[in-house]
């Protein structure tokens, strides 16, 4: 861990570097105006997302004993997608400009989806739970298809160009926005560090020693609805950072112990959406970031599912258990 | 002293066992027996409910988590007592003669090693009753009977009142000094190893 730690702060501090020339179909450094205006924006809208979402990630991959859960897959960056979609296309335009008034709309879609996970949670087992967020993710996106439909022209552009996501194009009170909502996220989730190590063993067993699953959990979705909401407000629905890169901390500094894992997830997350940012902007025409992610953590996933420890009835990792 | 007095245990509003009374004395090795879904977990539960400053509960099936530590294990079981500065749990481990894992990640552990591990998690917490949930499911013969040892030294040298449930009433009833065995009408025996027959008379 006190090794593992600096490698992976300087691996991201060489990414973000990389990053910061890759663009205009190459790696460049442009001149003054393009490189604040656009490249610094882009970088740090990429760390400050992998963080929240990684963290976002490693809180409900705990909560729901799930190696697979994360906000993409569970439904919440759906449910935070499908308020987007209804403040920019039901409302119109108008709304859009308001970055206020989207991150408000997501993080409300978010937090109902988040509390509609955590009521069906106590009935059903992790995997059933999974299911139940992927078909509510498919649920959230046909609802956001049909209000394609009443939308304007202008309003569903801008709609299908947030949904393919992108970290580029943020200006500094957004960043600032997703910066408030990370350091907010990841102070709830450093104090309830200890709660999520005591959940994993199972609510009867928190209760046993004197936690609150309840407190746990709502402070947990709290954490990462917020997170989830404002990183999917300005950079679309990204998936994968936050199932990955938990896994990813846990290897590395060999442990599950949250006070951790939470700070090396940070990092790989950033890491990651770094890596996945590099290589959708390389290229003469940008790629969306959702595509590139998809690239970089889908085989990620896979290994993980192939993993022995990843099998509920060897009783080992963070495996779905009721 | 443990002393329940007029206690009902059941679901919802479905009654299991009516109008327990017993005590639990100082440095006893008490067997709670009857069959699944009799209300065993739900006696255990009510009194560590009813007696939360004297007693530590230990649940029955805590998964063996990969990323944990044995004292990392024990650590989480200080939740509400603040970060645990090491003494108490260096003292569990020694009581088990478990000091030889406190590095090693829980997973690795025996079945054996675990469950010890898991009494430690209740002792850990300076308990002057210790509640388990049947210590003994999914042990072989052999850990069976290491962990029902243990649990005998630990009531007789450290005057750890012991209150274990388990369905090896073969080789845990002897070794109890009394016996709560509920039978499968809902009444309930209480007294030595021969209370087994009274209770259930088919075994």
């Amino acid at each position: 861990m006190k090794r593992t730690l600096p490698i992976i702060a300087v691996a991201v501090l060489v990414l973000a570097g990389a990053d910061l020339l890759a663009g205009g179909g190459g790696f460049s450094l442009p001149e003054g105006v393009l490189l604040w205006k656009l490249r610094v924006p882009r970088v740090l809208t990429a760390i400050l997302a992998g963080c929240a979402l990684s963290l976002s990630g490693a809180q409900m991959q705990a909560l729901f004993r799930n190696p697979l859960a994360d906000p993409h897959i569970m439904g919440v960056s759906g449910g935070a997608a499908l308020g987007a979609a209804l403040a920019s296309l039901a409302v119109g335009t108008g709304l859009w400009i308001s970055g206020v008034s989207m991150v408000a709309a997501a993080f409300a879609a978010a937090f109902l989806t988040a509390l509609l996970l955590v009521a069906v949670s106590s009935r059903v087992s992790g995997n059933t739970l999974l299911i139940f967020g992927v078909l509510l993710g498919f649920v959230f996106s046909a609802a956001a298809s049909i209000l394609q439909f009443t939308a304007r022209e202008e309003s569903l552009k801008l709609f299908y160009s947030w949904m393919a996501g992108s970290f580029a194009g943020t200006r500094y009170l957004e960043i600032i926005i997703i910066w408030a909502a990370l350091v907010a996220g990841s102070v709830m989730a450093l104090v309830n560090a200890r709660g999520l190590d005591v959940i994993l063993f199972g609510e009867e067993y928190a209760t046993m020693v004197g936690a609150s699953p309840k407190n746990i959990r709502t402070l947990s979705m709290i954490s990462a609805s917020l997170m989830t909401a404002a990183v999917t407000a300005f950079c679309g629905p990204v998936g994968f950072v936050g199932i990955v890169a938990p896994h990813l901390a846990r290897r590395a500094c060999a442990s599950s112990v949250h006070a951790r894992v939470l700070p090396v997830s940070c990092l790989c997350g950033a890491g990651l959406a770094l890596a996945a940012d590099i290589l959708a902007n390389v290229w003469a025409i940008p790629l969306p970031v959702g595509s590139t992610l998809a690239l970089v953590g889908i085989p990620m996933i896979i290994a993980i599912l192939l993993e022995p420890s990843c099998h509920p009835e060897r009783s080992r990792g963070i495996s779905s258990q009721k | 002293m443990i002393t329940l007095s007029g206690i009902s245990i059941g679901y919802g509003s479905r009654t299991l066992v009516k109008d327990i009374s017993f005590t639990l004395a100082p440095g006893e090795l008490v067997l709670l027996c009857g069959p699944n879904g009799s209300g065993k977990s739900s006696l255990l539960r009510e009194i560590a409910k009813r007696f939360r400053s004297e007693c530590a509960m230990v649940p029955t099936r805590i998964p063996k988590l990969k990323g944990f530590t044995a004292r990392d294990f024990l650590r989480n079981s200080l939740f509400d007592r603040g970060y645990g500065r090491g003494e108490g749990i260096d003292q569990s481990l020694q009581t088990l003669g478990l000091e030889h894992l406190a590095q090693r990640d829980i997973s690795t552990l025996s079945d054996g090693e675990f469950q010890k591990l898991c009494i430690a998690s209740g002792l850990v917490r300076k308990p002057s009753c210790l509640l388990l949930d049947e210590p003994t499911a999914f042990l072989d013969a052999e850990n069976r009977v290491l962990v029902v040892d243990c649990l005998q030294r630990l009531s007789r040298e450290q005057g750890l009142t012991i209150l274990f449930s388990s369905h090896d009433l073969h080789e845990s009833a002897p070794r109890a000094d009394w016996v709560f065995a509920i039978a499968p009408d809902g009444t309930f025996h209480i007294g030595g190893s021969e209370v087994i027959k009274k209770a259930f008379p088919n075994i």
